[in-house]
């Protein structure tokens, strides 16, 4: 390195034209804090545009939108909770459940996913930052894993955002404060766990699906396919199919796994069809598991291979 | 310490394509001209050396780094503006620099206070605030170079860096890479397919052609100034040719040509006299640079080309006498 380092010659006020680039340049000294860094900067940066912030304004209203509209099962179930509570003596049974909020979100979390998964890789691909990225600090399973990482993080805003002000509802509208906690504290494993699965199994889905093209709409027609046709065509296998195939075939749909995990998790029973079918808890585990999987699988795969 | 240093780097596309053939080279520092046509391999080379393409054999190292074991790590050190379009029409060009600048590992305050610096540097200033999509080319060309420069990069990788540019971008951009590499005294390499502006910018060249290196020398072997005096006459070359060398002029007779060698002045008036002495008509007479361009000539092309070609390769022994300092100028590596 044989340059020197030239001090600025010029105060930040005075611009005049004819000195437009002579304002000198002064080297980093500082510390550069290599590729740990740069990942949780690709995450937050990643989470933050989840919702559209450090985006502009139309940006933000689906992914804000999608999220009020999460919250408010919740404040319907507390406000149920309160009004029931008082008149009926707790008699009736509030329709909301942690058990079942998973269904509740569930529309929601899709989505979400379908519109914002697409914004999470697709922009980088369709404006052709990656090159950018990979020749930075980064490898390229960094890159994957922290937008995955942000995804899964901005859904569990989602899930437990609203699980949580059922939580504090619960609790605050019991008779009795205290034994009204210590009934909802034993649902936290079962809460925490099936949002994290959920979260987990559709980023990594959305994200799989999302990193093949670098085309918003057909990113999303690709995730809707998979979450909304699935269920409808599991459906209908189910009841043409007779005996034990006629059963799990209900799993190749991810939201029945997800809704059949979620019932396992809460020791609870599923809707129907899933209610029929009777698949053991133990079966949904694993099948999140290879749904999870293998979404991860693909994801890493498609950037290891990417151009760039 | 070689800036960039290659060993028999080869990378290839499928089975027929090679876009690097057995590369072997050594850089120092500088501002570096990358020189071929499209398709040559430069892309190729710089994507290898950034760590964004697996080189199929061979080794390289940036910086004394090896670039398959150390990618992320050079990568702090060296920036990229690539050809295409990159940008994310979405961000302030402020706040995709400062972003840029911390997946680089710059701490989040450093990475603000060199954002509002290198986008100074290169000239935006209010429109920094604005949304990149509303950019002109000019302004995006200008985004690219300050994403490249945020991390204060040891080595800066400009591919195309005029691509789309108007004569008047073109000038702005070739000046701030100019002084990038000067004043700065960061190393740049900048990968081109036009000759003219590596002229006027770089002071080293590196010259491949399908996938193999042509030439890697300072760029005044390239383009000396004292160069050859092209001699046309309709006949009697021959007879020129021998006046011109009784008179203590090197030259050489190439069929209707005669090629002189020009140190000052002298010779066009010995041409002149000796021309009009002998009768002889005098068509043309024309001093020759050595252009950048004879680099990629077909040696198949007509003679006066062919001539050219063997004055910049230096291959030629005959005009070697004529042009002394050529053939030292060879392909070093």
């Amino acid at each position: 390195m044989t340059g020197q380092v030239t001090e600025r010659t010029t105060a930040p006020g005075e611009t005049a034209a004819g000195s437009i680039y002579d304002l000198g340049y002064q080297h980093y000294l500082g510390r550069r804090l290599g590729r740990r860094a740069a990942f949780v900067a690709l995450y937050v940066e990643s989470l933050r545009a989840c919702f559209g912030l450090g985006r502009p304004g139309r940006s933000k209203i689906v992914p804000v939108g999608l999220l009020v509209i999460a919250l408010l099962p919740a404040v319907i179930a507390i406000a149920v909770e309160a009004l029931l509570g008082g008149i009926a003596g707790g008699r009736v049974r509030n329709p909301i459940r942690y058990d079942n909020y998973f269904g509740a979100t569930f529309q929601i979390l899709v989505l979400f996913v379908a519109a914002q998964g697409p914004e999470l890789v697709g922009r980088d691909q369709r404006h052709h930052v990656l090159s950018l990225y990979f020749s930075r600090a980064l490898k390229r399973l960094d890159y994957a894993l922290a937008k995955l990482a942000a995804l899964v993080s901005a859904l569990l805003i989602l899930l437990l955002l609203p699980q949580a002000a059922i939580f504090v509802g619960k609790v605050l509208g019991g008779k009795d404060v205290a034994a009204a906690f210590g009934d909802n504290v034993v649902l936290l494993p079962a809460i925490i766990l099936s949002s994290v699965a959920a979260a987990i199994a559709m980023a990594a889905l959305a994200l799989a699906l999302a990193s093949l093209t670098p085309r918003r709409a057909y990113a999303t027609a690709a995730i809707f396919a998979v979450f909304y046709i699935s269920v409808a065509a599991a459906g209908i296998a189910h009841f043409a199919v007779h005996g034990d195939l006629g059963r799990y075939i209900l799993l190749v749909a991810p939201t029945n796994i997800l809704e059949g995990l979620t019932a396992w998790l809460f020791n609870a029973v599923p809707d129907a069809p899933l209610a029929d079918a009777a698949i053991g808890g133990g079966i949904y585990a694993l099948a999140t598991l290879v749904l999870a999987g293998s979404a991860i699988a693909v994801l890493l795969r498609r950037y290891a291979r990417i151009a760039a | 310490m070689p800036l960039i240093s290659t060993r028999e780097l080869t990378k290839r596309y499928g089975a027929s394509v090679i876009a690097l053939d057995q590369l072997t080279l050594d850089v120092e520092p500088g501002i570096i001209g990358l020189v071929g046509a499209n398709g040559a391999g430069k892309s190729t080379l710089i994507k290898v050396l950034l760590g964004l393409l697996e080189p199929t054999s061979g080794s390289a190292t940036v910086l004394d780094m090896d670039v398959r074991q150390q990618g992320p790590t050079i990568r702090q050190f060296v920036g990229y503006m690539p050809e295409h379009d990159c940008l994310p029409p979405d961000m302030t060009a402020t706040e995709f620099v400062t972003h840029m600048g911390r997946i680089s590992g710059l701490p989040s305050d450093a990475a603000r206070e060199r954002t509002a610096e290198v986008l100074r540097h290169v000239g935006l200033y209010e429109e920094r605030y604005r949304q990149i999509g509303g950019y002109s080319t000019g302004m995006k060309q200008r985004v690219k170079l300050a994403q490249a420069l945020v991390h204060d990069p040891r080595l800066l990788l400009l591919d195309e860096p005029t691509n789309g540019l108007d004569p008047a971008g073109r000038d702005e951009m070739l000046e701030l890479v100019r002084r990038t590499g000067t004043e700065f005294g960061i190393a740049v390499i900048v990968a081109s397919h036009l000759l003219g502006e590596i002229e006027r910018v770089c002071d080293y060249l590196l010259a491949i052609d399908a996938g193999r290196l042509l030439r890697a020398a300072p760029l005044s072997t390239f383009t000396t100034r004292t160069g050859v005096l092209t001699v046309e006459v309709e006949e009697g070359a021959d007879r020129l040719a021998a006046s011109l060398s009784r008179s203590g002029l090197t030259v050489r007779e190439d069929g209707h040509l005669v090629l002189v060698k020009l140190d000052d002045e002298r010779p066009y008036d010995v041409v002149r006299d000796a021309a009009a002495e002998l009768g002889l008509a005098l068509t043309r007479m024309e001093q020759r640079r050595h252009r950048l361009e004879d680099l990629f000539r077909d040696p198949t092309d007509d003679l006066q080309a062919g001539a050219a070609h063997a004055a910049a390769n230096g291959a030629t022994e005959a005009l070697k006498a004529v042009v002394p300092g050529d053939g030292a100028a060879g392909a070093e590596p």
